[in-house]
């Protein structure tokens, strides 16, 4: 669900990206946290000049900074600019806290409210384990040094009076990868981080930011590199626009070649049901699906027993990869993407230069004033199967696999949350069906970090193309071979349709 | 009386849905059932008000002939209700 701190994001990226596209980066860019909260206008923080500061630190992680990083406090954010545009060094740590930003939530905790009437049941008193809860002044009062954030007296009040305060990043966080340093402020392990993306999106206060690729990628295109997008199959899902329109508007941007990322899943489709098959003779009673790469980098760091059931095929964005570096040798291949996890595949895989979010994308078209419901349709040659666009929705790769091998029998883990973090660790022990996909986020793919859609919307239109896609298929398999336009069935989200 | 009827256009231009009018696409579902047969809602090319510079932020709204900036769901309903006389 978008909310402010998305929009002001959204907002910046796009004032970054104006510069970029002007290339004015390095003499523009100390003006925006000026430009950005004016001085006649209300504050979102305490005083204008703390919002500035915040919006200084923001920008900083768009150009791709850690923010621990700084060591001036003085450094203005040109200096930054001009240290990204000359740097070639990049780590592996693809999000960073803004501290400025950070609230210091205070650590979660069970409070009485003012609603406490003082009364004399008091089954707050006696519900508690840990003799934590005393009375001052006729009110309830918690001793944290005692408490054991149980949560007892909160169902025990009869007045509703006790509330519970979370932190939601670390409430979000499936493997307790974010906690806070001595001075309250959030902080990641990466040892434990698996790139799921959930804080950012958790975080009220908009403090954890993806470090950006944008310098990366104009700087490439000033360098006169072709740049080639591959998008992933989420994108048919977003800002309510036929895939024919995206993939227009990235040429409109500067993409010289736009590739669909569903082709590399057709390969990972037969190569997964290849597998499937060669385990289940084994006697391996499960396999997973692989190409959720927050999932797969869950197995590692956090549980190397379900390593023998994780398939070995690759994702579908490594077999595009492979196919689009075959085409284009010295292009700088960029993939458009809904997710966090994939920023770390692209870092690891020395084929594909950069990750475009999908959020960064849009504020690329909002920068350059394309409209995508202005501007026409132009279609690529490959239509890819419905298989391979369901890889964009929970229970779509199991749906793929299954039309291939009907005897599969699946269980979809359709996000990574505590519960079901639980569910996958007894699997090694009992596991009702013999095929498990997993999608880190919610909804799949849809349901990402970056996305743009509500993913209810995203889901509606995104089986939409796959219908499309289901009806060309059928004709090519005819032998017509004649692919079925798709002005013909047009998706029903835009200009002066009843919504 | 006749009752009064509303038109809803919501711009899915692709600056609006970006700042927040991606949401207002469900907006029809939070129609409440007796007012559905009096309010149409439409999408709607971008509007062109993105580009005034007069402070307004997008997500923009038309209801009737009124203008509505930095829409969400809820100052929607809230228009289209004083629009019906609600």
């Amino acid at each position: 669900m978008t909310n402010n701190a998305m929009i002001i994001r959204r907002g910046l990226l796009t004032k970054i990206i104006k510069l970029l596209e002007k290339n004015e980066l390095e003499s523009g860019i100390d003006r925006i946290p000026v430009d950005f909260n004016p001085r006649n206008q209300t504050s979102v923080r305490c005083c204008v000049h703390k919002d500035r500061a915040v919006t200084k630190y923001i920008l900083m992680a768009i150009l791709g900074f850690n923010i621990q990083d700084e060591t001036d406090e003085l450094s203005p954010l040109s200096e930054y600019a001009r240290m990204a545009i000359n740097r070639t060094e990049h780590s592996d740590v693809f999000h960073t806290v803004v501290d400025e930003a950070c609230s210091s939530c205070r650590q979660n905790s069970y409070e009485v409210s003012n609603l406490c009437r003082g009364c004399v049941a008091r089954t707050c008193i006696s519900s508690c384990p840990k003799d934590a809860i005393d009375f001052n002044g006729g009110k309830a009062q918690i001793n944290h040094k005692q408490c054991i954030n149980c949560g007892k007296c909160l169902k025990m009040c009869p007045f509703h009076a006790i509330v519970y305060m979370p932190v939601p990043c670390e409430e979000v966080c499936p493997v307790n990868a974010i906690s806070k340093n001595k001075k309250g402020v959030e902080e990641i392990n990466p040892e434990k981080c698996i790139n799921c993306g959930k804080c950012i999106v958790a975080c009220p206060f908009g403090a954890i930011l993806q470090k950006s690729n944008l310098v990366e990628i104009f700087k490439a295109r000033n360098e006169n590199r072709d740049l080639v997008a591959m998008v992933a199959p989420a994108i048919a899902g977003q800002f309510g626009a036929e895939i024919g329109k995206i993939i227009n508007s990235l040429r409109l941007l500067g993409f010289s070649h736009v590739y669909e990322v569903a082709q590399g899943a057709e390969q990972t489709i037969i190569n997964e049901a290849q597998e499937w098959k060669e385990k289940m003779e084994q006697g391996v009673p499960f396999t997973t699906s692989s190409c959720c790469s927050a999932f797969t980098s869950w197995v590692n760091k956090h549980n190397p027993e379900l390593k023998p059931f994780v398939s070995h095929t690759k994702t579908p964005l490594y077999y595009t990869a492979q196919m689009v570096r075959k085409n284009h040798p010295d292009a700088c291949l960029v993939f458009v993407s809904p997710c966090m996890s994939k920023r770390s595949e692209v870092y690891h895989n020395p084929l594909i230069d950069y990750t475009l979010s999908f959020e960064e994308f849009g504020s690329w078209l909002v920068a350059k004033g394309i409209d995508l419901m202005a501007i026409d349709e132009r279609k690529n040659e490959f239509v890819p199967s419905p298989h391979a666009l369901g890889f964009a929705a929970s229970g779509g790769v199991a749906a793929a696999l299954k039309n291939k091998m009907p005897e599969i029998k699946e269980v979809i883990i359709n996000g990574l949350d505590k519960n079901n973090i639980r569910l996958l660790k007894s699997l090694p022990k009992s596991c009702e069906g013999n095929f498990v996909e997993v999608m880190s986020c919610e909804n799949g793919c849809i349901g990402g970090c970056n996305v743009v859609s509500n993913p209810r919307i995203a889901a509606r239109q995104l089986k939409e193309y796959m219908n499309v896609a289901s009806l060309n298929h059928k004709f090519s398999e005819n032998g017509t071979g004649v692919p079925v336009a798709l002005e013909s069935h047009k998706q029903k989200h835009h200009s002066s349709e009843e919504l | 009386m006749e009752a009064k009827s509303v038109l809803v256009k919501i711009c899915a231009g692709t600056h609006c849905y970006l700042m927040g009018g991606s949401e207002l696409q469900l907006f029809s579902e939070y129609l409440p059932d007796n007012l559905k047969n009096n309010i149409r809602v439409v999408g709607s090319a971008c509007l062109g008000f993105c580009d005034a510079q007069d402070g307004c932020k997008p997500p923009f709204v038309m209801v009737n002939d009124h203008i509505l900036h930095q829409a969400t769901v809820q100052c929607l309903l809230d228009l289209v209700k004083k629009e019906l006389n609600l």
